[in-house]
C-alpha cells in the first residue's frame, strides 16, 4: 500500500528545506490546474505555456524563502496572474494590439485547442469555454478562479489583490454575463 | 441557466494540459532553478554570527570612542 499524499503544508515545510521531490509534487498537483487558468484567462496557449514555465522556476528560486503557512494554490495562481498582467503591460502598445482593440472591439478570442483538447471536451465543454471567452477578462479571471478552481471569494480577492466584496460582485456579474452568452449564443 | 447548473458546468470543465515534452523540459527547468538557489544560498555559521552581531560592533564602538577621545584632546590643545 503507498503512503498517502502529503498535504500542501508538508510539501510546503518540504520545499524550505530545498527537497527537489517537493517541487515536482507540487508541479504534478497543480500544473494542469494552473496551465487551464492561464491559458482560460490569456486565450493564448503559447504565452500560457511560458508563464506556467516562469511560474514554476519562481518557485523553486523563492521556495526557500516561502512563509511556513503559504497556501500553495493561491500563490501560484497569484504569481501566473501577475505574470500575466505584466506581459500584458509590456505588449499593450503593440501594433496587433492597438489594432485589435480599436478596429474590432469585442471579438471572442478562443484558445487554441489541440485535436486532443477538442476530442475530449465535448459540446457543451466546448459551448462552455467559447462562451467563457467572451465573458470581459475581470469577470472571466473571477470565474475561473472561484468557478472553475474552487478557490474561495476571499481567497480569490487575495490572489487579485481587490477587496473581498469587488471580487463577490465580479464572481456575481461574471456568472450573469455567462448566462446571457449561453442563451443567446 | 440557473445558479446551480452554472456553476456545475463551471466545475466540470476539463483541466488542460501542456505536452509531454513541455511537461518535463519545464520541470528540469524548475528543478535547475533550485538547485541552483541551494548553491547560491551563503552558510551562516555561529561563529560568523557572533561575529557580526557582538565582535564587529565592538570594534567599531572601540574605533569611534578614541577617535572622538582623540578630537577632545586635540580640539582642547588648541583652545587652551
Amino acid at each position: 500500500m503507498s503512503a498517502p499524499a502529503p498535504d500542501d503544508g508538508e510539501l510546503v515545510a518540504a520545499l524550505r528545506r530545498g527537497d527537489p521531490d517537493a517541487l515536482d509534487a507540487i508541479y504534478d498537483r497543480y500544473r494542469a490546474r494552473l496551465f487551464s487558468f492561464l491559458a482560460r484567462l490569456s486565450a493564448n496557449r503559447p504565452l500560457a505555456e511560458d508563464l506556467l514555465q516562469e511560474t514554476f522556476i519562481r518557485l523553486a528560486k523563492s521556495g526557500r524563502d516561502l512563509a511556513p503557512d503559504t497556501r500553495l494554490a493561491a500563490w501560484l495562481f497569484a504569481t501566473g496572474r501577475n505574470l500575466y498582467v505584466d506581459h500584458r503591460r509590456r505588449t499593450l502598445l503593440d501594433f496587433d494590439r492597438l489594432r485589435d482593440l480599436f478596429l474590432w472591439p469585442g471579438t471572442p478570442v478562443r484558445v487554441e485547442e489541440t485535436p486532443f483538447d477538442l476530442a475530449r471536451a465535448g459540446e457543451a465543454g466546448r459551448r462552455m469555454e467559447l462562451a467563457l471567452s467572451s465573458v470581459p477578462e475581470v469577470h472571466r479571471e473571477a470565474l475561473l478562479l472561484i468557478g472553475v478552481e474552487g478557490l474561495s471569494p476571499a481567497e480569490a480577492a487575495r490572489v487579485t489583490g481587490v477587496p473581498d466584496a469587488t471580487m463577490r460582485k465580479r464572481w456575481q456579474r461574471g456568472r450573469e454575463i455567462l448566462a446571457e452568452v449561453l442563451k443567446h449564443g | 441557466m440557473d445558479d446551480d447548473r452554472l456553476d456545475d458546468a463551471l466545475r466540470a470543465l476539463p483541466a488542460h494540459d501542456v505536452e509531454a515534452w513541455r511537461r518535463e523540459h519545464v520541470r528540469t527547468l524548475a528543478r535547475r532553478a533550485l538547485a541552483r538557489r541551494a548553491l547560491a544560498r551563503p552558510v551562516v555559521t555561529r561563529w560568523r554570527r557572533t561575529y557580526r552581531r557582538w565582535v564587529e560592533p565592538a570594534f567599531l564602538f572601540a574605533f569611534c570612542t578614541a577617535h572622538l577621545a582623540w578630537t577632545f584632546a586635540a580640539t582642547a590643545a588648541v583652545l587652551l
